[in-house]
């Protein structure tokens, strides 16, 4: 209820601003053009981004169905007649690196599709000639052989630029990886005004889904104990906080679209330790106390890879990540924190592949915080992290 | 009758900012330059501060004005509405609340007289205001000047309304004695 005091202030100063000349039009305008630029890019930049990534995605798609070899019993490839651009190409392939009369009636096996190009035996051109200058003896030897024929080496068509269909790559479909990482970025020193940590725990506290509410919370949160044991504390002068870059592990499942499109998904645990320096105007010596955030996280992203050479891969992609706190401990006192929190994935990385189904890989990241963090950490404080993980991924 | 044209103008001018009219988006920054620079000027006790944030206000003003609904409030019920909560979340990111020791032992307000209150001039009341501790000033200003509820200041801070209501108190306790000691130095 207003006293008789709040309403001789309001009336004093009620219409203050009457006679005030402030304000400056022209820059106004300036600084709002070059806002409305900045908000135009921001729009702009995710519509485009998003409209690359479909495009990316469905050239990949559609590639792929198009290159999908036509299969014949135990799902070795077909290349003889069945492919419309094998009507040239092929006689001379089959003659050169695999001798029609060495290997007749000879039933395909595994090992025939990884012939090396050097046991092969080079193109006989006047052999090609004189076969596409008799059409009918070809067709027929074709359709006749087809079905026999030793699938040519991969390798043989890659080296010598042929120009008969090449049937992609057996690349997994799945991939499973377990990793490991750390910020990059050293220590972050925050001082932080007692009030400041005050009205995030008591804000948490009263809102523990970052909403306002007047009633009690549902999973009435937050802390186990009173605020903070020593909150109330008014002799306290300051709380200083040494921030740690977060210690991170996970574990990826990756779903392969196409050669070079994959999602990648899974659950990654962090940890944020941080040490928390509180200064009384009462003592001389500071307390130190030790506070630990625990997180699980999960990421959702599309990698795509950039190139590939060998056994090596370099891969970029970006993605979200959602994380939630499971468990918070600073000194003796257990935090709770309701809220989830989104981030934004920038990463990029190296692959090298031990075996067929092996690789090991590296992975520098950033991501960006967007939703708000009552617990104070090394995140609250520089919401764009850097981070690099190791790990090893199984291809199945 | 005065109501209805003011309602009719600030509509117009709203209308017509919502286009893109950069002659109505003058005025309305000329007409409201001035209460929006106080109100920041209130809240942060910062004459360079004020004058940053009464930018971002206009260009979140601008950025909203198609939102404004006439019916429901004045322009410049409107204006201060958003300026207000600008200022807010700046307090906020700014960690500038302090929420401590709301189980203080209270103190007597000595509430100065009336007679003599109306002989303090209003930019020495503005420095006492500005020179408010951060959270007082901001609770102070929200129930007396902008007259918000407890319960309005509640939800727009994080706190109970208890606390409000002790910031308040000590806000009002704060300024009564500077009051009455500029009275007193002054011979008012």
């Amino acid at each position: 209820m207003k006293t008789d005091f709040d309403k001789y202030i309001s009336d004093q100063i009620q219409n203050i601003e009457e006679n005030l000349q402030v304000g400056n039009w022209e820059k106004f305008q300036t600084d709002y053009a070059r806002h409305r630029r900045v908000k135009m890019v921001r729009l702009i930049t995710p519509a485009v981004a998003a409209a690359a990534a479909i495009i990316v995605l469905l050239f990949s798609v559609s590639n792929n169905i198009d290159n999908r070899p036509l299969l014949l019993r135990n799902n070795y490839p077909l290349i003889a007649d069945n492919t419309p651009t094998i009507h040239v190409e092929i006689p001379a392939l089959r003659k050169d690196f695999k001798p029609l009369r060495e290997r007749k009636n000879h039933e395909p096996t595994l090992s025939d599709n990884y012939f090396s190009a050097d046991s092969q035996p080079q193109i006989d051109t006047d052999a090609l000639i004189r076969e596409k200058s008799e059409p009918d003896k070809f067709e027929h030897a074709t359709k006749k052989d087809s079905i026999h024929q030793p699938i040519p080496s991969y390798d043989y068509f890659e080296t010598n630029n042929a120009t008969a269909y090449i049937p992609p790559k057996d690349s997994p479909k799945l991939s499973i990886g377990v990793s490991g990482g750390q910020g990059l970025a050293g220590y972050n020193q925050v001082d932080l005004p007692i009030g400041a940590f005050q009205y995030r725990t008591s804000y948490a506290e009263e809102n523990p889904r970052g909403g306002i509410s007047h009633e009690q919370p549902r999973d009435s949160i937050l802390m186990e104990k009173p605020v903070d044991n020593f909150s109330h504390n008014n002799n306290i002068e300051e709380i200083n906080y040494k921030h740690r870059p977060p210690i991170t592990f996970g574990i990826s499942l990756g779903i392969n679209f196409t050669q070079r499109l994959a999602l990648i998904t899974g659950l990654d645990y962090s940890l944020y330790l941080s040490e928390k320096v509180i200064s009384y105007t009462d003592k001389l010596s500071n307390e130190i106390q030790q506070q630990q955030l625990h997180y699980l996280g999960l990421p959702l992203r599309l990698n795509y890879t950039i190139y590939s050479k060998n056994s090596f891969e370099w891969y970029a992609g970006g993605g979200v990540k959602v994380e939630k706190c499971i468990y918070a401990k600073s000194g003796t006192t257990v935090l709770k924190e309701s809220n989830f929190l989104l981030s934004v994935l920038l990463t990029t990385g190296i692959q090298y592949k031990i075996t067929r189904n092996f690789s090991i890989y590296c992975e520098p990241y950033c991501s960006h915080l967007f939703s708000d963090t009552r617990l104070p950490s090394y995140r609250s404080e520089n919401p764009l992290e850097i981070s690099a993980k190791l790990g090893i991924r199984v291809n199945l | 009758m005065k109501d209805k044209n003011l309602a009719n103008h600030d509509a117009l001018l709203a209308a017509k900012c919502t286009k893109g009219d950069n002659r109505a988006r003058e005025q309305l920054y000329k007409d409201y330059a001035a209460r929006v620079y106080m109100l920041c000027m209130r809240y942060t006790g910062d004459s360079t501060l004020a004058e940053d944030l009464m930018q971002d206000c206009f260009i979140r003003i601008f950025d909203n004005i198609r939102k404004y609904d006439s019916n429901k409030a004045s322009l410049k019920t409107w204006i201060s509405r958003i300026t207000v909560n600008l200022l807010i979340d700046h307090l906020r990111r700014n960690k500038k609340f302090t929420f401590l020791s709301i189980d203080e032992q209270r103190l007597d307000i000595v509430e100065p007289e009336y007679n003599s209150l109306i002989h303090v001039p209003q930019d020495v009341i503005l420095k006492m205001i500005a020179d408010l501790p951060d959270t007082k000033r901001t609770v102070f200003n929200l129930y007396c000047l902008e007259n918000y509820t407890h319960k309005e200041i509640a939800e727009l801070l994080g706190i109970k309304e208890k606390t409000s209501s002790s910031i308040l108190y000590k806000a009002r306790v704060i300024l009564a004695d500077r009051v009455n000691a500029y009275i007193k130095e002054k011979g008012l």
